[in-house]
């Protein structure tokens, strides 16, 4: 696995992305973490950055998860970035819906630990 | 033979005469019990012909059948001739079979019993007429015609029925309508009707109404018709009787008559639909334009019709309750998925938050004692949020999948290796003894669960420091596959929880204490809900063995 330098965190919950910086930065010391509060944020945010991994929330207010990995599938063919769909949902609709997206590499259900980060990423 | 001639008024008095005066003639007519006679003079030709004879013949009392009906009378005379032709000094008494024909030139048949009288030279006869049933012909086609009545009556009321049976409810009214139609027309009768009875309001309403052509159509007159003035017609349904009047103007004057009359009744026959010994209402059918009778089969057919109609509305009660309860049952399932969501987004968002933090504690307070608690709990209720999660998604699981076919041994496999580690930590024994070519016709999903289910119970409560064998085997039996899984462990004690085995929440090894006592409740709902069954066999101490068929 190349280097990881930068993460984007899309989630509406502010203790679930505490929780997750702190988890990462562990995991990965000197990583650097943009946090966003939706998919529309998220959508601005990636004309500025260009992160090597996103990890993505499913429900939102604004732009949701889904509707932020449909607007990826359509504009861009070959995103440099891995995504996770990060959620808190036990509902394995929601795991098998992930699934169908070709450009997720997983579903990780919440919390974000180290341990769940080393197993997915490193 | 004398020409047609009137009704003798001087033989009249000489018959009464005779009568009073001879004891043998009187005894005679008392034993025959004659349907009607005939007294006649040989001499003059006269004759007299008694009343009797004439109703049996159709004739009015005060009819004349001479001249009205010359061609009748020849044939009176002709018989009468026969009659002197054949008696005689030597046979004063004799028997013959006479035919006369009716107002309606319908032939009638008699015996009749022919009597010489000699008095003073003077020959008279007397003729007794009894009417032989047994030969009468126009009675077998009377017979002929009503069996014939009643074939088609039958015909028509299994018409009737099998319309009804598995009706949709929404065409019951039409039905209806079709059926009085059918009946009327059948009956013969001006108006076929419903009404239906409201007993707190104290009226009846006609509910339903079939006119024949040319009859007005009393349906809008006869709403909340008070109950006050028609006490006969209510009475008798009370009892379940029905209500019979073959001529309305024969009625004592009460309100029921005054609203007959309105409606140029003539004859009426209602008969009560009872629903558990009560009136509900009541059908009827009404003759406007002349008197009508009806026989007991008619009555007895619309008595049916009546019966049908409550089962009807019976039927159209419970379907009523059954949607009911299909409304409240579907809002509260409704309810219930917006809780299943809520419990696996919402709730489980929180929990999630929760493990979260308490792992960040836990690290940043160097594995603080109460830190340690905060987070066995919070597992404790993640673990119950997913048992939750999964039971309210029992029936959209079972909904999305369909049975296919799947093979046993590489679903067994697949168990199997999700558990290795476990295996292999506490060497532990699998025999698994399945011809890998059994399939079973399952939901994939629940078979999986199922087998998971039970071989994880297997692990927990099957092996102890004594034994560390679980056996599994599969065979075909009849329509279906028998699934054994044994162990030697703990068992169940099952005179103390063999009636709670499969209840949710049940739990049989205290000491063991971490499940939430789901496997079995959810295993056995998804062996059910594929037609399938469970069976376990358990000893305290010796192990235990489930036996699923599916």
């Amino acid at each position: 696995m190349t280097e990881i330098k930068t993460i984007l965190l899309i989630d509406d919950d502010y203790v679930f992305l505490n929780i997750a910086k702190i988890a990462l930065n562990k995991a990965i010391p000197n990583v650097q973490v943009e946090m966003v509060n939706n998919g529309e944020e998220a959508i601005n945010k990636l004309r500025q950055i260009d992160p090597d991994i996103i990890f993505v929330d499913i429900n939102m207010p604004v732009m949701g998860g889904w509707e932020f990995l449909d607007y990826i599938f359509r504009n861009n063919n070959q995103p440099l970035f891995k995504i996770f769909v990060v959620s808190s949902s036990i509902d394995p609709v929601d795991k098998s819906k992930a699934k169908i997206y070709p450009h997720v590499n997983g579903f990780i259900e919440k919390p974000l630990t180290t341990e769940k980060i080393s197993e997915q990423l490193l | 033979m004398k020409k047609d001639i009137l009704i003798s008024t001087t033989l009249k008095k000489e018959f009464l005469q005779l009568i009073a005066d001879d004891n043998l003639i009187f005894d005679l007519i008392q034993t025959e019990g004659p349907d009607g006679l005939i007294f006649c003079d040989h001499h003059s030709g006269d004759q007299w012909i008694d009343l009797n004879l004439r109703q049996t013949l159709g004739y009015e009392e005060d009819s004349d059948l001479y001249t009205q009906n010359l061609r009748e009378q020849k044939e009176i005379n002709y018989e009468i001739q026969e009659a002197w032709n054949q008696i005689n000094s030597d046979h004063k008494n004799i028997k013959r079979n006479i035919s006369l024909k009716n107002i309606k030139g319908k032939r009638k048949f008699f015996l009749c019993h022919i009597k010489l009288i000699e008095n003073k030279n003077k020959s008279k006869m007397l003729l007794l007429f009894k009417e032989d049933l047994s030969i009468s012909q126009s009675d077998h086609k009377k017979e002929l015609q009503k069996t014939r009545h009643q074939a088609a009556m039958q015909e028509l009321l299994i018409s009737i029925f099998a319309k009804y049976i598995n009706l949709p409810l929404e065409d019951v009214e039409i039905s209806i309508n079709d059926s009085l139609k059918e009946l009327g027309e059948f009956v013969a009768v001006d108006r076929a009707y419903v009404f239906n009875y409201n007993f707190n309001k104290n009226i009846c309403d006609n509910t339903y109404e079939w006119c024949a052509e040319g009859i007005d159509p009393q349906i809008e007159n006869s709403k909340n018709l008070p109950l006050d003035a028609m006490p006969p017609l209510v009475n008798a349904h009370k009892k379940g009787d029905p209500f019979y009047v073959p001529e309305v103007k024969l009625m004592p004057h009460y309100g029921l008559k005054n609203i007959l009359e309105e409606q140029n009744i003539l004859s009426l026959l209602t008969v009560p639909m009872m629903e558990n010994g009560y009136p509900i209402g009541f059908v009827g059918f009404d003759s406007v334009s002349r008197y009508r009778s009806y026989s007991e089969q008619e009555i007895g057919l619309l008595k049916l019709f009546a019966e049908m109609l409550v089962n009807i509305r019976i039927r159209t009660q419970k379907q009523m309750e059954t949607q009911h309860l299909l409304n409240t049952t579907t809002d509260q399932n409704k309810r219930f998925m917006d809780f299943s969501y809520i419990t696996s987004h919402n709730i489980r968002s929180s929990v999630a938050n929760i493990i979260g933090l308490t792992d960040i504690l836990n690290h940043e307070l160097n594995d603080n004692e109460h830190i340690k608690m905060l987070q066995h709990t919070t597992h404790k209720l993640d673990e119950a949020l997913r048992n939750i999660s999964e039971l309210l998604n029992f029936e959209n699981e079972f909904n999305s999948n369909n049975k296919i076919e799947c093979n046993l041994s590489e679903t067994l496999n697949r168990v199997l290796a999700l558990h290795n580690q476990i295996i292999k930590k506490e060497n532990i024994a699998v025999k698994l003894n399945v011809d890998d070519k059994i399939v079973i016709n399952a939901i994939p999903a629940f078979l999986d669960s199922i087998l998971h289910n039970l071989f994880t119970n297997a692990l927990k409560y099957g092996v102890t420091d004594h034994s560390k064998i679980i056996e599994i085997s599969a065979k075909p039996v009849t329509d279906a596959v028998e699934i054994i899984i044994k162990d030697y462990g703990l068992g169940i004690d099952l005179d103390k929880y063999g009636a709670d085995l499969f209840k949710i929440g049940s739990r049989f090894h205290a000491e063991k204490g971490n499940g939430q006592g789901l496997g079995l409740f959810m295993t056995q709902h998804q062996i059910k809900a594929m037609d399938g069954s469970i069976t376990l066999d358990s000893e305290l101490g010796v192990g235990t063995t489930f036996k699923i068929r599916l």
